[in-house]
């Protein structure tokens, strides 16, 4: 299907990809003309999705940010390969309920009186009282279970939406400069994985053809080597392909300004440390949470921008944040407050009672912020590769 | 130059290590955390002590008495907080008969007073119930038979629906002092861990090798206010359901059958239970749990429609 994408890229017609809404030409084809969307924008809005997930156990509710996250995903993601992750996350999500399972039947706590069948129980000794081995299985007991798997394979689901809807090269593009080099391997590590798949498969036909063992550790012994040997060869030439290019250049700064960026950097990392700690123990003084945490972040960023001087780039057709990645981007923050304040206030419903079992209820907050998050399905531009096969 | 450049480095490198510092040891840190919730205890030789372990991981023999308050203390070990009745093992099971396949363990549940109920809430009065449960049932089997429980992650939130929403949340604010219960002059302060997170273990916690013996102990017996050798028998099913509902304890006027502790003067006003306490509430019911069915499933058809590049 992807195969067939044209090589010569036409843009499409544009009454085919912008909706007839009654806004003006100008605003909609802002808004509606097929680009991309910012990946940070998108990240943003999914990793609100999954903060919102972590703050409840109600099946109902999880449920929903899952359909919220898969049909925008199906909307506007890319027809390049990693804008199929989606479905892989959905299984890996799948999975990690029935491990989450398994491991409640043998290892879980009772709860609850529904037996539904005993497993023979393994005699512990009495400085493990904590562990439980086997015994009487109950439905509670598997119902927990599952609700804490999908908790779990929900915050996972999210960031496979993320990695389906923003494009992965793009994401780097817009990395702060300071962690340019960083940048640069990941980027280099990525376009080159696929490249020592192929390596394995040609060295192991080879052998193959000359009848040598392929699988084995001697066939993995022998395959290794000239794969190894042909990485090395590759990251050579990259390298001085890439020093030719004028890569890695840095700008001159002086000393005082590369102490005062180290000196921003650690205080943030120490007062994030401390910030963390204080936030999650609660018989720490209240002064040293938050307020930490906005320490760090503020060293944070100046810290990263000052460090950002000493790579001197500009950015080639950087990704625009307009209207569009407003919204993407704020609707994951106003899922994640949302399901925060709802837990803050001991909102009923957040958690589903298993012993009794009761139904999920739908608490209207935090429906109505999950809700919101369906938005970038309309508001957001068609990504090109998609508006093309319209 | 490099020197002096040094110099005004470090000035401020120290001045963010200060400021750590004074916060660190300048903020109240003697303040510690105090939780709301549900303790477990036990009994040794006629009083109550703080179980260390888990109700789960606690099989109790027969004959026990198990005690359970709800109320806020410091620290994790529910200093002070012991249920306001005397653990009378033969006053409570007096009614229920001896089985050979079975033990009786008899439960004293204490909601504690007003003054440690979450805001809005009303505590009920505490009440005792001779639970008749299998040789192999742990503490919390016993629990789950006589009331309902509602648990989260592992710990015990909430029996007959009290409190309603909360889960052992820690409190800022120094804890009240226990109106009703009046602490032991003999007891030690109890050492307060610190635990790791916002969510506390304090009731399942697994037992740790050292804390295979209780550690916070209440050594004087409890006294309440109302030493009254009232007497009391089972009430019916319909009474105890009014019972949950805070009104007043039945008053039942068949006398009571003589007990051995009868005459000891020091048996609290406690309402004997003959069926399981159930909460007057239901849960939600089951309309809400269709709609979010519903909604997934449209949303999850959107999805395939899209995916499949027809427009909605």
């Amino acid at each position: 299907m992807t195969t067939i994408v044209p090589e010569v890229r036409e843009l499409p017609h544009e009454s085919s990809v912008v909706p007839d809404t009654h806004l003006p030409a100008h605003v909609r084809r802002r808004i509606f003309l097929p680009r991309w969307v910012h990946p940070v924008a998108w990240w943003l809005w999914a990793l609100g999705l999954a903060v919102a997930a972590s703050r409840t156990t109600n099946p109902a509710l999880l449920g929903l940010i899952i359909a919220v996250a898969g049909f925008v995903v199906m909307s506007r993601r890319s027809q390049a390969p990693w804008g199929r992750a989606f479905t892989f996350f959905l299984a890996l999500g799948a999975t990690i309920v029935v491990i989450r399972i398994v491991f409640q039947i043998l290892l879980g706590m009772p709860i609850g009186t529904t037996v539904l069948f005993t497993l023979p129980t393994i005699a512990l000794p009495d400085w493990v009282a904590g562990v439980q081995l086997g015994g009487p299985v109950t439905g509670e007991e598997i119902l927990a279970g599952a609700y804490e798997g999908l908790r779990l394979a929900t915050i996972i689901i999210c960031v496979g939406a993320a990695n389906s809807l923003a494009a992965p090269s793009r994401l780097l593009a817009s990395v702060p400069a300071a962690l340019y080099e960083v940048g640069v391997a990941i980027i280099v590590a990525v376009t080159f994985a696929p490249q020592l798949i192929m390596d394995l498969r040609r060295v192991r036909a080879a052998r193959r053809l000359r009848g040598r063992p392929t699988r084995g550790i001697r066939g993995l012994g022998g395959s290794a080597l000239p794969v190894l040997e042909g990485a090395l060869e590759r990251s050579v030439l990259l390298a001085a392909s890439m020093d030719a290019r004028g890569y890695g250049r840095t700008a001159q700064r002086t000393q005082r300004q590369r102490r005062t960026a180290a000196t921003l950097l650690l205080g943030s990392l120490v007062a994030g440390l401390i910030g963390t700690y204080a936030a999650l123990d609660a018989s720490a003084p209240v002064i040293l949470g938050i307020p930490m945490l906005v320490l760090a972040i503020i060293c944070a960023i100046t810290g990263i921008r000052m460090a950002g001087r000493r790579s001197p780039r500009s950015r080639y057709r950087p990704d625009p944040w307009r209207f569009p990645e407003w919204l993407t981007a704020s609707c994951g923050v106003i899922a994640a407050v949302g399901l925060i304040i709802a837990g803050m206030t001991n909102m009923s419903g957040l958690s589903t009672s298993v012993d009794p079992a009761q139904w999920p209820q739908l608490p209207l907050l935090p429906t109505a912020v999950i809700m919101l998050a369906l938005l970038p399905a309309w508001l957001t531009p068609i990504p090109p590769d998609s508006a093309e096969l319209q | 130059m490099n020197a002096s450049m040094r110099t005004r480095l470090i000035a401020p490198l120290a001045a963010l290590v200060t400021a750590i510092a004074a916060m660190t040891i300048g903020a109240p840190g003697a303040q510690s955390a105090s939780y709301r919730y549900w303790s477990y205890w036990l009994t040794t030789e006629g009083s109550w002590t703080f179980s260390n372990r888990g109700p789960a991981f606690y099989v109790p023999a027969d004959g026990t008495v198990e005690g359970w308050r709800f109320g806020i203390s410091e620290g994790t070990s529910g200093a002070g907080l012991f249920p306001r009745a005397t653990p009378d093992f033969d006053r409570i099971c007096a009614q229920t008969p001896e089985q050979s396949d079975r033990k009786r363990i008899a439960l004293v549940v204490d909601p504690g007073t007003a003054a440690h109920a979450p805001e809005g809430e009303i505590p009920g009065e505490p009440w005792a119930m001779c639970v008749s449960v299998t040789l192999r049932a742990t503490g919390f089997d016993v629990l789950r038979a006589a009331t309902t429980v509602r648990t989260q992650r592992g710990l015990v939130c909430a029996l007959t629906d009290y409190p309603a929403q909360e889960c052992a949340v820690a409190l800022r604010q120094p804890s009240p002092e226990p109106t009703a219960s009046p602490k032991p002059p003999t007891q030690e302060p109890t050492p307060t861990p610190r635990p790791g997170s916002t969510s506390p273990s304090p009731q399942p916690q697994p037992a740790t090798p050292s804390t295979r013996t209780p550690s916070a102990t209440n050594p004087v017996a409890p006294t309440t206010a109302s030493d009254r050798n009232r007497p009391s028998t089972s009430p019916t099913a319909e009474e105890e359901v009014t019972l949950t509902e805070q009104t007043t304890p039945p008053q039942s006027p068949t006398p009571a059958p003589p007990t051995p502790s009868a005459d000891a003067a020091s048996t609290p006003d406690i309402t004997i239970a003959s069926a399981p306490v159930m909460p007057a509430n239901e849960g939600p019911s089951a309309w809400l749990g269709v709609i979010a069915a519903v909604g997934i499933a449209v949303l999850a058809f959107g999805a395939w429609l899209r995916a499949r590049g027809r427009r909605l």
